[in-house]
């Protein structure tokens, strides 16, 4: 290599680091433009419950072998089902706390029901081989049913965790909230607000519910093929 | 060599340019919300797309391929790649090893704004928070997608609208 050439090079290095460093648009533009098409949608976001819906009983099979249906918790005043499962990292993070929220609130009348809606066949780790042996470790205090019946997407259930706080009313189970179990998946010490706890204790002092949906980042939910 | 010793900045120049290749190919930018904002506003490109991922989601991980054959297809001026990865803030060497492997590291960036209901419906009001998430971005609309793209899917509609 040449002095020539190897001046040519040290230059052009320069110039890129330089670009690569200082350079930044000129024009800048706001973030998303009106135009806004929406293809493709997960299906389940649009067909499931909204705030005031009937949510539907079901029978599922428990963890211990035995079906489980909503109308067996006959002294409930309401439930809160969570769309959970095993191999999701957002429902490890929130395991310990879905145990908290049964101690807290399934004596006042608001049990978890939690339900895998995943496919084994898509992760191994949701089989109910090793939901039961997730729930004996963790020490799950309440149901953990396997959704063979696609109640998940009944429900429109899009990612684990998802949760649906339900109330009875005259005999139904009214859709009181929808969303996430609280601000801050990855640290529990970081929680600033709690949208189940605060929707629960509203309901149980029959106010209404003030934050009534969220929305959290999750794992989408691979739909048995069967159901 | 003994020539290239002659001229001390060259050798600046040089370990400089080795050290920012290497640091771009590797060093994974963890950013909050408003930094990913204006990394959108401020692409020239003719359709931006930025897709929200994780390492911990399989099928992220398996359309991650398409998105590199379309980001190497095409020039920066016609299509922008960006990877954002919601993988918590603490896993960051996990993101960092995955996209060095993938040779994916320049678009990657980690999200890290932990009170997701505060901004997921500014990507898309339709969006759930499952995850892949993919938005496709033209100088005059956006397209939202809930979804894994499958076989040439993307390449098709990024095509299409190039082609617009």
């Amino acid at each position: 290599m040449n002095k020539k050439n190897l001046t040519i090079l040290g230059l052009t290095l320069a110039v890129a680091m330089v670009g690569t460093f200082f350079f930044k648009g000129a024009k800048a533009k706001s973030i998303f433009p009106v135009e806004n098409k929406t293809i493709a949608l997960n299906p389940t976001v649009e067909d499931g419950y909204e705030v005031g819906d009937e949510a539907t009983d079901f029978s599922l099979k428990n963890i211990d072998g035995k079906m489980v249906s909503l109308a067996d918790f006959s002294a409930a005043k309401g439930f809160i089902v969570v769309f959970t499962c095993n191999h999701c990292p957002f429902s490890k993070a929130y395991e310990d706390r879905i145990v908290a929220l049964d101690a807290k609130y399934s004596s006042k009348g608001y049990p978890v029901i939690a339900i895998n809606p995943n496919d084994p066949a898509a992760y191994e780790e949701d089989s109910f081989e090793n939901m039961k042996k997730r729930a004996a470790e963790k020490g799950f205090t309440y149901p953990y049913l396997l959704d063979e019946k696609g109640i998940g997407q009944q429900y429109g259930a899009a990612r684990t965790p998802h949760v649906f706080v339900l109330k009875k009313e005259g005999g139904k189970n009214i859709v009181k909230y929808i969303g996430a179990i609280d601000d801050s998946a990855q640290d529990p010490a970081g929680v600033s607000k709690k949208y189940v706890e605060s929707a629960v204790d509203n309901l149980l002092q029959d106010k209404p519910v003030v934050t009534k949906t969220t929305k959290a980042i999750g794992c989408s939910i691979r739909w048995r093929s069967d159901s | 060599m003994k020539r290239i010793s002659k001229y001390p900045f060259l050798w600046f120049v040089l370990l400089c340019g080795t050290i920012s290749f290497c640091a771009d190919a590797q060093e994974i930018k963890v950013i909050r919300f408003a930094e990913l904002e204006k990394l959108i506003s401020e692409s020239e490109s003719k359709v931006t797309i930025v897709n929200f991922w994780a390492t911990w989601c399989k099928p992220c991980l398996e359309e991650i391929p398409s998105f590199k054959t379309i980001s190497k297809k095409y020039r920066l001026k016609d299509v922008n790649l960006l990877l954002v990865s919601l993988d918590f803030a603490k896993d960051v060497e996990r993101v960092k090893a995955f996209a060095t492997r993938k040779d994916i590291s320049n678009h990657v960036v980690l999200l890290n704004e932990p009170d997701y209901n505060s901004w997921i419906d500014k990507i898309d009001p339709k969006w759930s928070g499952a995850l892949p998430a993919t938005v496709l971005l033209t100088q005059t609309g956006k397209e939202f997608y809930e979804k894994k793209f499958e076989g040439d899917e993307l390449e098709k509609r990024v095509g299409t609208l190039l082609n617009n």
